[in-house]
């Protein structure tokens, strides 16, 4: 009974993250709200889905990973397939990271987020924009792509500590 | 961490890594930019999209409607004078034009331009991450679209397809470093290349560069395509509002403000034939 009872939270908890992180990925490409263009941008989707790693651990991570980053390269203008591979390897990392070498709690989490959501956007910029023959790669490496790492990097911190509480209330109830 | 990669979970994560690995340079070899899983997700996701669109869209025009409170309060002192049913009959002609508004557009386009042939189509995502404004329709390969087609409002020109799946493409704009459009300034002639910087799309505009110091282009000037290549000509890019040196050449560059509201347009027109395309043209 109780086992079940467990497998039925748990199952609740997966669920109810991928509509979250589909709610994010809806709004945040949604054609009517267009987010200012070059250094203010910031993505809310790329911190959820490496929280994932960070909350559900490797295996779960990867597979949220793996949805998220193909969902983005559908509407991506300079990857086709880089941000699935992307996502899924760093949610995997970060899953392992948090439990096997880091301390798992709440600072060693930032750290990861931190350091995952700049990989994230530092690799798609050496496959994407330099290696992709964009003209002006530098320029955007310092103009874009370090201003969107950085305030998306600061937007996975109050993301994380939101949905730690949420969740944390979810499983406790 | 050992345990973990002796596991038959590692070895089906790696399994998986290997495969998208393999397919990305598979897709990558033959040139091909749209995975197989793309047309599916894009598929599944489209319906849905619509939907959260809707929604975003009520709310967006919500917000915006909230803001110009005085203006609409003029506008219905103004309106309470007039009689009841004119009233009525009068807004629904204007629900009755704004809905006909996009096709009618699309329609004098097409008359005044009969070689074009055109596909009306409805944005359905916008890059949040794209620094040059990207965004993606909702009509692909099927509806006869093809990479390099233009793309423009009833204003001007947009940009063009950059990409193409089977019920979508990923539209290029103005505003990127790897559009490169012929163009003239309309007074002038004078000839130059509109094409984007990251310095000018944050401010929503593009640059026409490699223009001679000896051309007289001013301020105000209207720059339009020159013809040939991808773009027909003739289509209106912008207008200018800056001059300045190059300091990489002897030429000039001019500060381009679009005149198709790129960032705020909801449907835009894919010329997918018009007479001459393909044929070279100076810069395309």
């Amino acid at each position: 009974m109780a086992s079940s009872n467990i497998k039925k939270k748990k199952r609740l908890v997966y669920i109810s993250y991928a509509v979250l992180l589909m709610l994010i990925y809806l709004f945040e490409y949604s054609a009517n709200i267009s987010s200012p263009l070059g250094k203010g941008s910031f993505s809310l989707l790329v911190p959820a889905t490496i929280i994932s790693g960070i909350m559900f651990k490797e295996w779960a991570g990867a597979f949220y990973g793996l949805a998220v980053g193909a969902a983005i390269d559908v509407y991506s203008q300079d990857s086709f397939i880089f941000s699935t591979i992307a996502l899924f390897v760093i949610c995997c990392l970060v899953g392992l990271l948090i439990t096997r070498l880091f301390l798992n709690n709440t600072f060693s989490a930032i750290i990861l987020i931190w350091g995952a959501t700049y990989c994230f956007y530092l690799t798609k910029w050496l496959f994407c924009t330099l290696f992709g023959g964009n003209t002006e790669a530098w320029s955007y490496l310092i103009n874009i792509t370090l201003p969107t790492a950085f305030f998306t990097s600061l937007a996975g911190i109050p993301l994380y500590l939101v949905i730690r509480t949420v969740y944390r209330k979810i499983v406790n109830k | 961490m050992r345990f973990f990669f002796r596991s038959k979970k590692f070895k089906i994560l790696l399994s998986i890594f290997i495969s998208l690995l393999i397919l990305a340079g598979v897709l990558f070899s033959i040139g091909e930019t749209v995975t197989p899983g793309s047309s599916v997700v894009a598929a599944i996701t489209a319906p849905v999209g619509s939907a959260v669109n809707w929604v975003t869209g009520g709310i967006t025009k919500f917000f915006k409607t909230f803001n110009e409170y005085d203006e609409l309060a003029m506008q219905n002192d103004a309106l309470r004078k007039e009689n009841e049913s004119l009233v009525s009959q009068l807004m629904q002609h204007q629900e009755a034009l704004t809905e006909n508004e996009f096709l009618k557009e699309f329609l004098e386009i097409k008359e005044k331009n009969k070689d074009y042939i055109m596909e009306p189509a409805t944005i359905i995502a916008r890059d949040v991450n794209d620094a040059y404004g990207g965004f993606t329709v909702g009509k692909g390969s099927l509806d006869g679209v093809a990479v390099g087609d233009p793309v423009i409002t009833s204003a001007g020109l947009v940009g063009f397809i950059g990409e193409v799946g089977l019920s979508y493409s990923k539209v290029t704009t103005i505003m990127s470093s790897f559009a490169n459009v012929s163009a003239i300034d309309r007074r002038t002639s004078d000839v130059g290349v509109v094409g984007g910087t990251i310095e000018f799309s944050e401010k929503g505009n593009c640059r026409m560069y490699n223009i001679s110091n000896t051309s007289s282009v001013a301020v105000g000037d209207y720059v339009v395509t020159a013809g040939g290549g991808m773009y027909p000509e003739g289509i209106v890019i912008g207008k200018i509002i800056s001059i300045m040196s190059d300091e990489l050449s002897i030429s000039l560059i001019a500060e381009v403000e679009p005149v198709a509201d790129i960032s705020g347009a909801e449907n835009v027109m894919i010329i997918t034939y018009f007479a001459g395309q393909g044929i070279s043209g100076p810069e395309d």
